[in-house]
């Protein structure tokens, strides 16, 4: 029996899917937003200072553009397509980030751009 | 060319009760299933609260569930060999479960979420879980300690349908 990742040119690798479930919105004006270091998954959904929500989608990326020994899907934006693939998404003090297959990629406010992290560092007392 | 289906509750209110499934998926007597992706979240409030799910197998007797029909993931792609069905019998799937059925189940992943956060089981290409054919076992996603507030759940199940 093969699995359903276990076929390249079989498996649903570069499947496209339209489904947006219903996390993806707000449910009228957002109320809050997602704590200082989150990354989804395990998180469900991420939500930013400026009232995004961001989610992977449903379409899994092609075996050989996803990270290595790991997979990725679609990531959405208040349900809308990004252009992004991404196994990971993060939001670390206020800055949402992906991880792709080239890297980790920054969100600028207008697209993601390829750029290091910013890291927080707390003083140890 | 592999078949996605998701089974799937949307803004619901769920059963204040212990280990019972949110969704939940037997496989037939044909076709295995292979489970690539689960989630639960709320809107009801913005207040952090712990709470728990499961994923895992269980035997019969079933839980008592709300018919839910899966879904076609992609476009073009047929109905799915798994029907709705109340019971969680073979070849049916279900959502909300009011009654949790007396059979043994058996957790794999056993997790813990922030409801702001939602929870997101996203598994690697070798840590999917596949229930067999004829295996007189189904699949589900456990809440297995009742969430504080029990209005607005949404939660999913995605399988794909193997040979």
């Amino acid at each position: 029996m093969k699995s359903t990742f276990g076929d390249e040119n079989n498996g649903i690798y570069g499947r496209v899917s339209h489904y947006v479930p219903a996390y993806a919105f707000r449910d009228g004006e957002q109320v809050h937003i997602t704590e200082t270091y989150v990354t989804s998954p395990p998180a469900a959904h991420i939500d930013d200072l400026y009232g995004n929500t961001w989610i992977l989608g449903y379409t899994c990326g092609i075996k050989g553009r996803s990270p290595k020994g790991q997979f990725c899907y679609n990531v959405l934006r208040d349900g809308k397509e990004t252009g992004e693939m991404a196994s990971i998404i993060e939001i670390n003090a206020g800055q949402v980030s992906i991880y792709t297959d080239v890297g980790w990629k920054r969100w600028n406010g207008h697209s993601f751009i390829h750029a290091p992290r910013i890291f927080m560092f707390t003083k140890r007392s | 060319m592999y078949r996605t289906y998701l089974v799937v509750m949307e803004n619901v209110t769920v059963t204040n009760s212990t280990d019972l499934a949110w969704c939940f998926v037997n496989p037939g007597i044909t076709l295995s299933l292979e489970f690539i992706r689960a989630y639960a979240s709320q809107r009801a409030n913005a207040t952090s609260a712990q709470c728990s799910a499961a994923l895992g197998f269980q035997v019969t007797a079933f839980p008592t569930l709300t018919s839910t029909t899966p879904r076609s993931m992609h476009l073009s792609d047929p109905a799915s060999a798994i029907t709705g069905g109340t019971a969680g019998a073979a070849g049916t799937s279900g959502t909300n479960a009011s009654a949790a059925g007396g059979g043994a189940k058996t957790y794999r992943p056993n997790d813990n979420f922030n409801a702001l956060n939602g929870f997101l089981w996203l598994p690697g290409p070798k840590e999917t879980c596949i229930a067999n054919a004829s295996a007189s076992s189904g699949f589900g996603l456990y809440a297995v300690v009742a969430p504080a507030t029990l209005t607005n759940w949404c939660a999913g199940l995605e399988f794909s349908e193997l040979g």
